[in-house]
């Protein structure tokens, strides 16, 4: 895979190692151009006769004792006194590969690229003189964040881990939640200079082929020089790429990705990045938290439609406010039109201009919050909501209505639970504010009418955005804009994972024992062990049964066996 | 080139269309716009007849909502009514309003109107004109509730009355009669869309709420532009209501009459029947009637049409001013007999002054044989106004004395 980018390298390098040590020397050196964290090292070791190994590395990227202790060491202790014959460079080498080097992982290049590309990511290459070919030892050992709680996404129920910046950081957290070969994982390289990795992981079996194929086509498209950050092949992958609303999920939470994955969707991890972009991603998922799905149905469902409201309110609420009190006065009932029109008498300035103001420098307030250092970040509250929102008010400029109605719409917006989200609900108030200023609530319904359109017309890696809305997926519905009870989701959703659809067994549902003799049906086995793990347990009725369904569960039980048990029978018996 | 070319004119096709869409708003402008502040809130209308120049006056509260919100800086001095009231003269009635433009710097808005006051002259005139004028307005509602002032004075006097539970006299006007008229049904309630439905019908008159002025203060009646509260010289009192033939003002009838009146049309709802002691003399219970019914029917034989209504009450003791034993049944029924007998007589004195004196069918007989007896109302339609005042109706009424309220014996006091 590495050989694509090879072309990448500067032109004065030899493109194959060399078998003269001091031309390979010479070769990294001004490929580096002299980066003083380079370091290149020439061994003279062995007596008879005295062969010359060089050792390149980054500083910084590798773990030092490591290269003392498994590459260099060995190599010293090389005692070619035992051997009759004196032996030839071909066999020193194939001597360090198979039996010296103390290294996990040792890979060999011939290209001069490849050497360069390994020695950039922190691997340390080894050159036998005599050999044009080298060694790559895996040694690397860089700073790296442990995984911390996620910032963005913080949960009061559930796991308190997030991605960090490595990668493999980032791909063993989700082997950590998903322990079955089934989970691939397929790296490949982007950014002609940075070569960043990236990692398309799906579940084998579940994940949509079609869905694969597009992201692989889609991240196999991508040409640029660097690749910072996750967002960035975010826009160079998604769907639509002029619409206000993000078709790709972004998230730090790995188990929300390892979620997603059993739900057939495909997680894309970008090194460097803390966050992970799953596709294909449907709109109603930007209203969920990932909480939802821990904390018990009834809490969620109720919650998912405070979300639901909030979402609307933080939408539309100014630009309502002002189309009603500009354009539809007869609209409000008698005391509260008396009671606003009191609170506006005076204000200079037109409803609409008012609100947009309003907005704008609750914008500011909000961004400024964000860019300052945190020590520094309380003051930004204290002057802006305490002493700008109470001044303005108490100085006429502007009303307190107005000051309700905005701060309501924060505090709703606050609620989004990603930012993706939240930004474009702050861009799309602003558009119906202004156009219900104009045209009261016709021209608020036009915007939200047009908007319906664009969300219905959209798709995301082929799965139409708006689903299980538009178009209507009975099943989905489940988990939609509230959730039903985890017992009762007995699907995947069911466009994106066609293929196989049952998610968990029949008679999930707990009861309590009939009588104290009779076992619980064996169908009852969790295909689902992340999350059904704990019900069952709860769900057995005695010790036995339990310990024979955990016995069981590496085996079998995943969800492909489950694929092949029922899912084509009961497709059909549901329409 | 030619991809360079065509996304030049996508991107000139973007543009256009955003500069459109730009100049349409911009140049249409923000029409309909009206700040919530730079309006006059109408909150209360009064008509009345001015006989001296046969011209329509028309009085209309508008809302000083600087003057009512707490949030308002600076306004709101204690004393300032939280209302402008203005008069204007006209030939009808939207004339009339007009001229009030020539006064308001607010542009009247009447969405928000919840009742009109018609002045005696001006109802036995005929509300007709002011009635089309509230239905063919874009902003007035249906549901606006029309009054009559009986007496004296002149309609525009409604708005210098104030109650002290509500500065709103149009509001509180209203909430006095919602309560006559639920818990003593001594008053009706209607509004403009019923009272259109009703002179549309034949066979049926309407009946108006009707209230009276009680001067508080000897300078009554007479306000130019800002009335203080130290001016305020009404309190309205409801006094039955006002009985029309067609859209004219024919007479009154007072609060048994009314409540005569709901027995018979059966929107009766809570009453106090005060009814003699069966056994102390000179003493009185009075007895809260809970619910009750009625069943009309019709009979056309032997001595021309008539009609019957019975009418079934449920009653609780309310209370007495000497001792009554509830466990004795021959008090019991005595007390249902004497209610049967009240709520009997007040049906009476309502049939008798809508038949002989004002020949007017506020009870809706007519209609009723329009839809149970239409071969019959064919026949007595045409002339329903003469037939109504010699049709016989005789009434029947059983009372049921439910129950003693909370307690049995209650106070005992000896007289």
């Amino acid at each position: 895979m590495p050989n694509e980018q090879a072309k990448a390298s500067p032109a004065a390098v030899s493109v194959f190692v060399s078998r003269e040590i001091s031309e390979n020397e010479i070769s990294i050196k001004s490929a580096f151009g002299y980066s003083t964290d380079l370091v290149v090292r020439i061994i003279r070791s062995g007596e008879n006769p005295r062969f010359s190994v060089l050792i390149a590395h980054i500083d910084g990227l590798v773990d030092k004792d490591l290269v003392a202790r498994s590459i260099i060491r060995p190599i010293g202790m090389k005692d070619t006194a035992t051997i009759e014959m004196p032996p030839s460079p071909a066999y020193i080498y194939d001597d360090l590969r198979n039996r010296l080097l103390e290294s996990s992982e040792v890979k060999e290049a011939t290209r001069m690229a490849d050497v360069l590309l390994h020695i950039s990511s922190g691997d340390c290459a080894v050159i036998v003189e005599g050999v044009d070919s080298a060694l790559i030892c895996s040694v690397r050992s860089w700073m790296t964040r442990t995984p911390e709680n996620p910032t963005t996404e913080p949960a009061i129920k559930g796991p308190k881990e997030g991605f960090t910046e490595t990668i493999r950081v980032n791909t063993s957290l989700l082997r950590r939640r998903i322990r079955d070969p089934r989970l691939w994982i397929e790296e490949t390289v982007v950014g002609e200079v940075s070569k960043t990795d990236i990692a398309i992981v799906y579940l084998k079996g579940i994940a949509n082929e079609k869905v694969l194929q597009e992201v692989r086509e889609r991240i196999g498209r991508v040409k640029v020089d660097s690749l910072q950050e996750s967002g960035q092949l975010e826009e160079l992958i998604e769907d639509a790429p002029w619409s206000l609303f993000a078709t790709v999920l972004t998230t730090e939470r790995p188990d929300k990705v390892a979620g997603s994955l059993f739900e057939g969707r495909v997680a894309i991890l970008v090194d460097g990045s803390p966050t992970a972009l799953v596709v294909p991603a449907t709109f109603l998922q930007f209203l969920m938290a990932t909480e939802d799905y821990y904390q018990r149905f009834t809490a969620s469902w109720f919650i998912r439609l405070v979300r639901g409201v909030a979402f609307l309110v933080a939408l539309a609420l100014p630009s309502v406010y002002v189309a009603i009190t500009t354009y539809h006065q007869e609209m409000l009932p008698t005391p509260l039109v008396l009671s606003i029109a009191a609170q506006r008498e005076g204000v200079p300035f037109p409803a609409a201009i008012e609100a947009l103001t309003m907005i704008f420098f609750l914008e500011v307030l909000l961004e400024g919050g964000v860019r300052l250092p945190t020590a520094v970040g309380s003051a930004i509250s204290i002057v802006g909501a305490l002493i700008l929102g109470q001044a303005a008010v108490e100085a006429g400029l502007f009303s307190a209505a107005m000051v309700i109605i905005v701060a309501l719409t924060a505090i709703a917006s606050f609620t989004i639970p990603l930012f993706s989200l939240s930004n474009t609900v702050r861009i799309l108030r602003i558009v119906l504010t202004i156009v219900s200023g104009f045209l009261g609530l016709f021209g608020v319904a036009a915007v939200l009418f047009g908007l319906f359109i664009h969300l219905a017309a959209m798709r995301s890696f082929g799965i139409p955005y708006f689903e299980p809305l538009a178009p209507v997926v009975l099943p989905d519905l489940k988990d939609a804009i509230t959730r039903a009870p985890w017992w009762a989701m007995k699907q995947r959703p069911e466009l994106i994972a066609h293929d196989n659809v049952v998610r968990i067994g029949d008679d999930q549902k707990p009861t309590p024992p009939r009588s104290p003799q009779k076992p619980s049906p064996a169908g009852t086995v969790g295909q689902q062990r992340s999350s059904q793990q704990k019900q069952q347990k709860g769900n057995a009725s005695n010790p036995d049964e339990q310990q024979s369904s955990s016995d069981q569960r590496p085996s079998s039980l995943g969800p492909a066996t489950q694929k092949e048990r029922q899912p084509r029978s009961r497709r059909k018996s549901r329409r | 080139m030619s991809e360079a070319f065509r996304m030049h004119t996508t991107a000139r096709k973007a543009l256009l269309v955003a500069l459109f869409v730009f100049m349409a708003a911009c140049l249409s402008g923000c029409w309909d716009r009206r700040e919530i502040e730079e309006i006059g809130f109408v909150a209360g209308l009064a008509i009345d007849f001015d006989s001296e120049t046969d011209d329509i006056m028309v009085t209309v509260q508008i809302a000083k909502p600087f003057a009512i919100g707490r949030g308002a800086p600076g306004g709101g001095s204690v004393g300032e009514r939280p209302f402008w009231t203005v008069q204007a003269q006209g030939k009808t009635v939207l004339d009339a309003v007009a001229q009030l433009t020539q006064k308001s710097p607010r542009p009247a808005v009447w969405a928000h109107n919840e009742m009109v006051v018609f002045g005696e002259a001006f109802a036995r005139h005929g509300i007709g004109d002011a009635l089309d004028f509230l239905t063919r307005h874009r902003e007035s509602r249906l549901r606006v509730q029309p009054l009559v002032v009986r007496g004296f004075t002149a309609a525009y006097a409604a708005f210098t009355t104030e109650s002290e539970l509500n500065p709103i006299p149009s509001d509180a006007l209203q909430n006095t009669a919602r309560a006559a008229f639920s818990r003593l049904s001594i008053t009706t309630m209607t509004n403009i869309n019923e009272v259109l439905q009703i002179l549309q019908t034949d066979g049926v008159e309407m009946l108006l709420p009707a209230f009276t002025l009680e001067p508080v203060s000897p300078e009554a009646g007479t306000f130019e532009g800002e009335l203080k509260r130290e001016s305020i010289a009404y309190t309205a009192r409801f006094v039955g209501s006002a009985v029309f033939r067609q859209d004219k003002l024919v007479g009154f009838f007072d609060l048994q009459e009314t409540r005569g009146r709901q027995w018979i049309v059966g929107s009766a709802g809570r009453a106090v029947v005060v009814v003699p002691h069966p056994q102390a003399p000179g003493q009185e219970v009075s007895l809260q009637v809970t619910t009750s019914s009625r069943k009309i029917t019709f009979h056309d034989e032997g001595a021309g049409p008539s009609f019957r209504v019975a009418v079934d009450a449920t009653a609780n003791l309310g209370d007495s001013d000497s001792h009554i034993d509830p466990l004795d049944p021959e008090i019991w029924t005595r007390l249902e007999h004497q209610l049967e007998a009240a709520i009997e007589s007040e049906m009476q004195s309502a049939l008798r002054k809508a038949q002989l004196e004002y020949s007017s069918d506020v009870f809706g007989f007519g209609e009723y044989l329009y839809r149970r007896h239409p071969e019959v109302w064919a026949r007595l339609g045409p002339n329903w106004d003469q037939v109504f005042s010699t049709v016989a109706v005789e009434t029947s009424v059983n009372a049921e004395l439910a129950g003693p309220g909370l307690v049995f014996r209650g106070a005992r006091v000896e007289r």
